[in-house]
């Protein structure tokens, strides 16, 4: 009995870790595996009278589809690089120990908390032809009318989505390299200092380094958010082309039965490119 | 694992309980219904965009509901019907014979969707006693975007497409089509309409449509390829002709009506349109609209349509939601719905079948003075086509002029 | 190379109560390996970074030759500081972190090249110039650190703490590494320790610090058997105080007269000498103190006895304690040459 009892914990303290994974890993692959397995199927047309390539066909053969990815590569590369860069910017800045400090931290954070869809109604309460800006501007005389403000928002270059993930993913960014200097400290700068380097050098050649795999990490969830999500494309994009996710989206209310796998379809392709360009994204940092 | 077998063998038992529950309903009387029902549960899938409606749904008629029949009613809001008609296929797919959805707010396409994908109940309706208000010989009811209604679903409200226009602003608004053509190039820049699939857009797509064919009756009746071509090529020159007179030079459209209802409200445009007049009303009681907003049709008519309420195949509750369909359809809640500060929407029985005091009710409805009268725009209505015509269009549209 | 001075450096710490630097002041001549000894949050490590430029001081100046450079930034001073980490960049390989200050001064790359592979086959790791530094054992990688420094010829060299990562058997070949390095080089070292038996092997002259401020420098031994006062006295594991007079070459106290070495200081005072240097048996200085206690500390023994009213401890071998049994009285003698005056105490 004693003996039994005796293996058992040795099964659970030193066994495998699969083992003691298993539990979580159930729940992943059942949720996340199993949502990627039935949209897989459905996107060959499981359910719909038999296996098919048709929806793959169409989609890949449909000029609006690349020009839509082609849109939501643009927003997911640039909103991604402008949140890295400024929030390692406002890391840099943020870690120095000045007065006030703790408040600009938390004024700096406070848009995490704020949902996506409200965040981007700011965007077009600030940002629309009829915001707020157009109004300061159409009061101070600078334009005749709504028309005369720069297209901000529904806009060709998508600079309303852009400006509203890099608004949302800054503190973001910020925030996990905040975190990430921390644990690092500054002896690592303090001893290239001591060797010679300039404070820039130092940062360039030895901080900057030491981030790097937060940083990519980090972006890589951004550039995924960013590619992947629905609701502020639809809130503050363009009629046409629309991005990728709303593209999916569209097909995949559209009372048309048919247009079902085409979505499923869409949204593979969707976490298809997602995880490829992250995993380069990785490969390339070692 | 013997239990969870089982387990799973009462669910499919169950199921099966289910789906014979629902021929057995049409052997029973409607008292019996309405014992069956008692104590239960209906799960309503519609829209959710409208406050006014939401309420209406489930403080009165959940009210009755619960203190008539002891039964509870669950509103599940959608931003789009699609998504109820999506949650149904799946579960039929799936062999689910116990679904989650009673009932579903629909029409047009969804509901061809439904009734070709035997994803519908059927065969019920005249089961309902107050299916006697309604005239079901009228093809405004019998038919839904030109598919058979054929008692797959009952019919709840009617709405035609109006304009709008502040009058204080835009005094003069173009009253046709081709007035509205003239209109737009006298006016660069202060039109637009939402993109199709946009339900709204694609609508006033149609209108565009329409009026090339010469009107409706051209358009009548299965879809013709023929037609259709002649028709499309000459509409979508129309309308990339007019982008440069659109806001943003025709580059983009507005993704929702409700994006053009604020454009609307924020004075970047000076028309508005909706397949619900009685919106506009609304919009003018919350503030959204100036109080000199004035709703209108068109002389060479609006589309009309009537939307329906459908009880899924699959449906747990099936009893409950007659019970609830059958209030729905009940001249005392037809005349709160059509009530301007309730919802102001159009009833679908005929008055004149009701109570005397639901009928006197009708005749003492006061319009808000922004809302359009249904007798007006009845005047100039226009049928809606089939859903071959509908899709062809908003493909079309999307091909040739969306880009 | 350089000379360094410190004059009256004062740091404190924002809301800490005592100063980390207390008017630090020190001098460590041209090529001299001093080492800066001191109990943990004593101020030492401070003391590195303020001479490296890292810490602004409050008050006070650092002079290299005579002048002052806190106006210099870390990386114009002629200071290289050692962490007692390493600090190696994990990202760049050794021979990229032992060329990163020559990357610096922008040297070309064929001089790196040599001077990297010179400086490396200093500290012994020739032939490891492409590997990493998590590819490393902690030694190889305090050498990696050492030479990254020496490679760039400073003018004065810091360490901190450089063995105490090290296992026990490390030390020893690594104390003797810096030992050579830095007599074949000549550079001008400040070494920072706790612990006693490196600064006295390390050092030509130990500042033993206390306090944020230096109590007492001096040679290894000049510290350990003369303490400039009871603190340092204590530091180095002195336990046996006496108060009295120092007069005429001897001690006038509660044991009578103790005869004193030559040189040991007037006047009123303190008395002290080290517990090991106590010998039983007779003799000058000789006394009889009845046993309290005896505690068994391994290789030694520590033995309280009492006399007068005074309680003296000593540490004896095996051997000589024996004849110490609690209660019975014993001959201890105190050697003259073990005996110190702290005056003024």
């Amino acid at each position: 009995m004693a003996g039994s009892r005796t293996s058992a914990t040795e099964v659970i303290g030193r066994g495998h870790p699969w083992l003691s994974l298993a539990p979580a890993l159930c729940v992943i692959a059942v949720l996340f595996g199993g949502g990627l397995v039935l949209g897989l199927a459905g996107s060959f047309g499981m359910g719909r009278g038999g296996w098919s390539l048709d929806a793959w066909a169409a989609v890949l053969g449909e000029g609006r589809v690349w020009r839509s990815l082609g849109l939501s590569l643009w927003i997911a590369f640039a909103s991604t690089a402008l949140s890295c860069l400024i929030g390692l910017g406002a890391a840099l800045l943020l870690r120095r120990r000045f007065p006030g400090q703790g408040l600009a931290r938390l004024l700096f954070q406070i848009n995490l908390t704020i949902p996506h869809a409200v965040g981007a109604l700011g965007i077009l309460w600030l940002l629309s032809q009829s915001g707020f800006l157009a109004r300061i501007a159409g009061g101070a005389g600078l334009i005749d009318g709504p028309a005369g403000f720069p297209a901000l928002t529904q806009d060709r270059h998508a600079i309303g989505i852009i400006a509203h993930y890099v608004w949302k993913e800054v503190p973001f960014i910020g925030l996990i390299l905040l975190a990430n200097m921390q644990s690092i400290g500054d002896d690592p700068e303090a001893a290239a200092r001591s060797l010679g380097a300039s404070p820039f050098a130092a940062m360039r050649l030895v901080l900057l380094p030491l981030l790097r795999p937060a940083l990519i990490r980090a972006g890589a969830i951004v550039f995924a958010f960013s590619f992947g999500a629905w609701e502020v494309p639809v809130l503050l994009g363009q009629s046409s082309p629309p991005a990728l996710p709303v593209l999916a989206w569209q097909r995949f209310t559209d009372p048309d039965l048919a247009a079902r796998p085409e979505a499923m379809a869409i949204a593979m392709l969707i976490a298809l490119v997602s995880a490829l360009l992250i995993r380069a994204a990785f490969a390339g940092r070692s | 694992m013997k239990r969870m077998m089982t387990a799973i063998g009462a669910l499919l038992l169950a199921g099966t309980a289910a789906a014979q529950e629902g021929d057995a309903l049409l052997d029973m009387g409607w008292d019996e219904i309405v014992e069956t029902a008692r104590g239960g549960e209906v799960n309503i899938f519609m829209w959710g965009g409208a406050d006014n409606i939401n309420a209406y749904v489930s403080d009165y008629i959940g009210g009755i509901l619960e203190e008539e029949y002891d039964i509870t009613l669950n509103r599940v809001p959608l931003s789009d019907t699609a998504e109820a008609v999506n949650i149904v296929l799946g579960e039929v797919e799936a062999g689910a014979a116990e679904g989650a959805v009673d009932m579903i707010w629909i029409n047009g396409e969804n509901f061809r969707t439904m009734k070709q994908g035997d994803l519908v109940w059927c065969g019920y309706v005249d089961k309902l006693p107050n299916a006697e208000l309604v005239n079901f010989d009228n093809p405004a009811i019998a038919n839904d975007f030109g598919t058979p209604v054929e008692g797959c679903e009952v019919p709840w409200s009617r709405v035609q497409f109006a304009f709008a226009h502040d009058s204080a602003r835009t005094p003069a608004p173009p009253r046709s089509i081709p007035e509205l053509i003239d209109w737009i190039e006298a006016n660069p820049g202060r039109f637009t309409y939402p993109a199709p699939p946009d339900f709204t857009g694609a609508a006033f797509v149609r209108h565009v449509f329409t009026h090339v064919a010469g009107g409706a009756d051209a358009l009548v009746g299965p879809f013709d390829r023929e037609t259709f071509d002649t028709v499309a090529g000459e509409t979508w020159e129309i309308l990339n002709d007019l982008e440069p007179h659109l806001w943003r030079e025709g580059r983009t459209y507005p993704t929702s009506i409700t994006q053009l209802q604020q454009m609307f409200a924020n004075r970047e445009v000076d028309l508005f349109f909706t397949y619900d007049p009685a919106e506009i009303g609304t919009a003018v009681v919350n503030g959204i609209f100036p109080e000199t907003m004035q709703s209108y049709g068109l002389s060479d008519g609006t589309l009309a349509n009537t939307n329906y309420m459908a009880i899924p195949v699959n449906a747990a509750n099936k009893a409950a939601a007659m019970v609830t369909q059958n209030l729905l359809l009940s001249g005392e809640a037809q005349l709160e719905k059509a009530q301007p500060e309730i919802w102001g929407a159009a009833t679908v029985i005929e008055p004149d079948r009701a109570p005397d005091e639901v009928q006197a009710g009708f005749a003492a409805l006061e319009r808000h003075p922004s809302v359009v009268s249904i007798e007006e725009l009845g005047q100039a209505a226009l049928p809606e086509l089939t859903p071959d015509w509908t899709s062809a269009i908003e493909d079309g549209w999307i091909e040739n002029v969306g880009n | 190379m350089t000379r360094l001075t410190l004059d009256t450096l004062d740091l404190r710490h924002p809301g800490t109560e005592r100063p980390a630097l207390d008017a630090l002041s020190l001098e460590v001549a041209d090529g001299e390996m001093v080492a800066l000894l001191g109990p943990s949050g004593c101020g030492k490590t401070t003391a590195l970074r303020v001479i490296a430029g890292l810490v602004a001081p409050d008050a006070g100046e650092v002079r290299f030759d005579g002048v002052s450079v806190g106006h210099l930034p870390p990386e114009r001073r002629e200071a290289v500081l050692v962490f007692q980490s390493g600090q190696l960049f994990a990202h760049m390989d050794v021979a990229a972190n032992v060329g990163f200050g020559l990357r610096m001064q922008r040297r070309p790359k064929r001089e790196i090249a040599e001077r990297v592979a010179e400086a490396l086959a200093q500290v012994q790791l020739g032939d490891l110039g492409h590997r990493r530094p998590h590819e490393l054992s902690g030694g190889q990688r305090q050498r990696v650190a050492l030479a990254r420094a020496l490679v760039l010829k400073p003018g004065l060299l810091l360490l901190d703490e450089p063995l105490s990562s090290l296992d026990a058997h490390l030390r020893g070949e690594m104390r003797a590494l810096i030992r050579r390095l830095q007599r074949e080089t000549g550079i001008t070292t400040l070494v920072v320790t706790h612990d006693q038996e490196e600064a006295a092997v390390l050092g030509d002259r130990v500042a033993l610090m206390l306090g944020g401020r230096i109590h007492q420098i001096g040679a290894g031994a000049a510290l350990w058997n003369r303490p400039a006062d009871l603190d340092v006295a204590r530091f180095f594991g002195g336990c046996n105080f006496i108060s009295g007079r120092s007069s005429g070459g001897g001690f006038d106290c509660a044991l009578g007269r103790l005869l004193l070495p030559e040189g040991a200081p007037s006047g009123e005072g303190c008395l002290t000498l080290r517990p090991e240097a106590i010998e039983p048996g007779e003799g000058e200085n000789a006394l009889t103190l009845r046993v309290i206690e005896t505690r068994f500390e391994g290789l030694l023994t520590r033995i309280t006895a009492e006399g007068s009213g005074l309680r003296l401890e000593a540490l004896m071998r095996a051997g000589a304690a024996r004849g110490a049994v609690p209660g019975q009285d014993v001959r201890w003698r105190l050697p003259r040459e073990a005996l110190w005056v702290l005056p003024g105490v």
